[in-house]
């Protein structure tokens, strides 16, 4: 691609992105109480793991990164599913979603 | 420059969704963080993954989440106090543990020049790989979303029917 | 001939077992009987080896036991003259008690366990005599004192009784401690414990180091002094008269406490060399004797008499030995086992004729009422008086002759223990049989089970000592020495005489025959409200509290040793030991609710955690490879 040259002298930044999101979605999580934004933090970190394979997979010209992340991308989808589904049920016993109420595993 | 602005703004929606009071605006500020990662696909070159990326997290997920946000009350905001203390220990911890991160990175992986013939990206080579060489686990995670479908079943049956 | 042996040592051991094992207190009358017959067949077995080693070569059997890189101890045991004395002495005599207990144990309930214990005892004692090397001897010498302390323990509910066994216990085992000290020694100069070996290497002059030898010399002699009541270890004797007189006849006057005047004796090469240990055995002898002499005087308990005399008596072979007379000693031993035994028993026949009184001041006059007993008892006396021609006198001058030669002054103080002995005895006679009876029960005549042993005896009294005769009487020959000479040669006596041994024999013969007198004048006609002159009046407050040794060794060593127990047992154990393990328990529960405070059940507390984890450890692995 023709903009790909330019991009030869970034050099670092696009490690601080995939970093920076992956902390982003690591505070996140460990912050809010509520599920649901929880789980969308954690789709944040997928990515960012997803941005760190793609570049590897660019740097190195195989194409194995990217079968991976079609793999990672399709799991995470699955994932969510189940995970909304989880919280669904929380809700049902708890008609809450605020994590810090469910402490039924503790001691 | 372009890739600064478009990572710029993939970072900014990211922080955005961890810090909005309000559940939808999360959700909102995920679609677009999930766009912009797209364009960054797309500035790279990898044009497969980011008509993926679209499709499947913009279209599918966020779509999820949105069905459960309103499926659910939230007549007031949850989330009322959180400790100062923790805040700043996860930010600090969050980000240290970023901050070494980067340094392995630019330690092992380096720069990220872009290869003059570069093939590697498209559909057609990613799918050949894709039914060639790991056609096993592609088959197997087919399975797997079987399985998963099951799962959510069972999981999100409505409460009181009848085993079927 | 090696058959005979083995079946000689274990029949008592077969009826000890049967004793103790099988039979219970309804069949009592079977137990003694059964313990007499098997000590009886140990008697005509030790007879039967006796012919065999007089006229022929010791018998020998060994078994393997210990082996240990370079250090081989078998259980060897060989039957030779010494041996031969010892074992006819501990059969012949303890069959005769056998006899004598079943009449005196006639109503006791758990007779079958005394009678068990009596024939363990036996087998023990033949164990040491017929061993052949010190640890053998040591599992007899352990054993005895075992016994020992079981019999005189015998009656156990009486605390008191208990106490005197423990005591008796203890003591020994504190010579054992030296005895023990004195086998490394013996192995450290020898590279062996086996008699004949140590024997034969100290005969053939082979260059030992003299000093070493007198401190394996000491400390066995420490040993002995346990098992033997030398001072300052005899305090155990006395007190073993709390158990049934004929175990005091047998044990504390015939037998056990012989086992270190035996160990000795066996052991005569090294002994007969090491000059400054025997020294200190002739010293610790005399001074027993005399010591035990003295407070012989004045007790009046009839068998704290007897008892006091044994350890003096025990304390003139001690003296014999440490003059390296060593066949007196033994002559010494034997004759002394007949007259103290038929003495002991004596003493036995008048307590159960007095339903258990044993204070002569309420005895007197039973010369009437028990005339077989009071014969028999005369005869005994007369014997340990050392008055001629009976027993005691030839085997008491010829110690008296060894100390002479040795040193004058010894040959002093064993002329005062002699006289002292001669007078305490007629005594202990006159105040219990002369006179008008003084007490309030109904003596009889003891019956024929308990009288026939003290007829032997008193037979043996009198005629045993021509076995022995003294080198005085030169027309008679020695007998005993002649016998022993294979095993232990005589000792040539040099040094010139203070005094010609005659006019020595003249004079120690002479104070005998007159203390006898006194005692038996001053005390025939005793009352009840007799009081001792005035003069002697202090003395006797001395003797008769025993010089308060007992006491002494109580402020000195018992009370300390309690106390340090009490300190072990309520501070110690509860508080440091248990208490360090209570403590690493309390610590590892706590623990336990610190780290419980980690499982909150939140899920974003365990990601936290996730986090801090990688952190630390990328901190880890990155710090010297990745700066």
């Amino acid at each position: 691609m023709i903009l790909s040259e330019k991009l030869a002298s970034i050099g670092y930044w696009t490690h601080f992105v995939t970093v920076a999101l992956f902390a982003l979605g690591l505070i996140g999580f460990l912050i809010r109480r509520n599920a649901l934004i929880v789980l969308m933090s954690l789709e944040l970190m997928l990515n960012a793991v997803n941005l760190l394979l793609v570049q590897i997979s660019m740097r190195t010209g195989t194409s194995e990164g990217m079968v991976l992340v079609v793999f990672v991308i399709t799991i995470a989808a699955a994932e969510v599913a189940v995970g909304l589904g989880i919280i669904l049920n929380l809700y049902r016993m708890k008609k809450t979603v605020d994590l810090d109420s469910f402490r039924s595993l503790s001691g | 420059m372009v890739f600064a602005i478009f990572s710029v703004f993939t970072l900014l929606t990211a922080a955005g969704v961890i810090l909005s009071r309000n559940v939808i605006y999360s959700a909102l500020n995920l679609v677009l963080c999930f766009f912009g990662l797209a364009t960054l696909y797309l500035l790279w070159g990898a044009t497969f993954i980011s008509m993926i990326q679209i499709l499947i997290y913009a279209g599918a997920i966020v779509v999820l989440f949105v069905f459960v946000v309103m499926l659910l009350n939230f007549e007031k905001p949850i989330d009322q106090s959180v400790k100062l203390p923790l805040m700043l220990l996860s930010g600090a911890g969050a980000w240290g543990l970023a901050f070494l991160l980067l340094r392995v990175l630019s330690k092992s992986v380096g720069e990220i020049p872009i290869l003059e013939s570069n093939s590697g990206a498209s559909v057609r080579t990613v799918s050949k790989l894709l039914f060639s060489q790991y056609v096993w686990p592609f088959e197997v995670l087919t399975i797997f979303l079987l399985a998963l479908i099951v799962g959510i079943y069972v999981l999100a049956k409505p409460e009181g029917e009848e085993k079927k | 001939m090696q058959s005979i042996l083995l079946i000689m040592m274990l029949a008592p051991l077969l009826g000890a077992v049967t004793n103790g094992l099988i039979l219970r207190p309804s069949h009592a009358r079977l137990a003694g009987s059964l313990a007499t017959v098997a000590s009886a067949l140990s008697f005509v077995c030790a007879v039967a080896l006796f012919s065999q080693v007089a006229f022929g070569d010791p018998v020998a059997v060994s078994w393997p036991w210990i082996q240990v890189g370079d250090l081989n101890i078998d259980w060897s045991f060989r039957f030779d003259r010494l041996t031969s004395v010892m074992a006819l002495v501990i059969t012949g005599v303890g069959t005769l008690i056998h006899l004598y207990s079943i009449g005196y144990m006639s109503h006791e309930k758990g007779s079958y366990r005394y009678f068990s214990y009596l024939n363990l005892f036996v087998f023990l004692m033949l164990v040491l005599v017929s061993s052949a090397n010190l640890m053998a001897l040591f599992v007899g010498w352990e054993g005895v004192g075992l016994c020992s302390y079981l019999l005189i323990g015998y009656w156990f509910e009486d605390p008191e009784k208990a106490k005197a066994g423990m005591k008796a216990f203890l003591v020994n085992r504190m010579g054992d401690a030296g005895f023990l000290i004195g086998m490394f020694f013996c192995y450290r100069l020898f590279g062996t414990l086996e008699f004949q070996q140590i024997n034969a290497a100290i005969d053939s002059k082979s260059s030992f180091d003299i000093q070493m030898m007198n401190v394996a010399a000491f400390f066995l002699f420490v040993g002995a002094t346990g098992k033997s009541a030398q001072v300052p270890l005899y305090v155990w004797l006395p007190d073993a008269m709390a158990g049934p007189t004929p175990v005091s006849a047998l044990i504390h006057a015939a037998t056990m406490v012989t086992s270190g005047i035996y160990l000795i004796a066996r052991l005569e090469p090294l002994f007969v060399v090491t000059a400054q240990t025997n020294g200190v055995i002739a010293i610790v002898g005399l001074s027993t004797a005399l010591l035990a002499a003295l407070i012989a005087t004045s007790q009046k308990d009839i068998k704290k008499v007897l008892a006091y005399s044994t350890v003096s008596q025990l304390g003139l072979m001690v003296l014999a030995l440490g003059c390296r007379a060593y066949v007196a000693a033994l002559f010494h031993l034997v004759t002394h086992a007949f007259f103290k035994a038929l003495l002991f028993l004596g003493s036995g026949s008048v307590i159960h004729a007095l339903d258990g009184e044993q204070d002569i001041t309420q005895m007197g006059g039973l010369r009437k009422k028990l005339p077989l007993t009071s014969l028999t008892f005369l005869i005994g006396t007369v014997a340990i008086a050392g008055i001629p021609p009976l027993a005691g006198f030839f085997s008491k001058d010829t110690i008296l002759h060894a100390a002479l030669v040795s040193d004058f002054r010894l040959w002093l103080g064993g002329a005062a223990v002699a006289t002292l002995t001669a007078f305490y005895m007629f005594r202990l006679y006159s105040l219990t049989f002369l006179g008008a009876y003084r007490g309030t029960a109904h003596p009889h005549e003891s019956p024929w089970v308990m009288t026939l042993p003290l007829i032997l005896l008193a037979l043996a009294s009198i005629f045993a000592g021509f076995l022995g005769v003294p080198h005085e009487f030169h027309w008679i020959p020695n007998f005993f020495e002649e016998y022993l000479k294979p095993v232990i040669p005589p000792y040539e006596f040099e040094g010139t005489l203070a005094l010609s041994s005659g006019n020595a024999m003249l004079v120690t013969t002479g104070l005998a025959v007159l203390s006898s007198l006194l005692g038996l004048v001053l005390f025939s006609r005793a009352k009840k409200s007799d009081q001792a002159p005035v003069l002697i009046r202090p003395f006797q407050m001395v003797f008769s509290n025993k010089f308060w040794v007992d006491e002494l060794y109580g402020i000195l060593f018992v009370k300390p040793f309690q106390a340090l127990s009490r300190l072990m047992a309520f501070v110690v154990d509860p508080k440091l030991i248990d208490g360090g393990f209570l403590a690493l328990s309390q610590t590892t529960k706590r623990f336990g609710s610190w780290v419980v405070l980690f499982q909150t059940g939140n899920v974003q507390w365990y990601l936290f955690l996730m986090m801090v984890g990688l952190l630390g450890g990328m901190i880890w692995l990155l710090s010297g490879r990745v700066i």
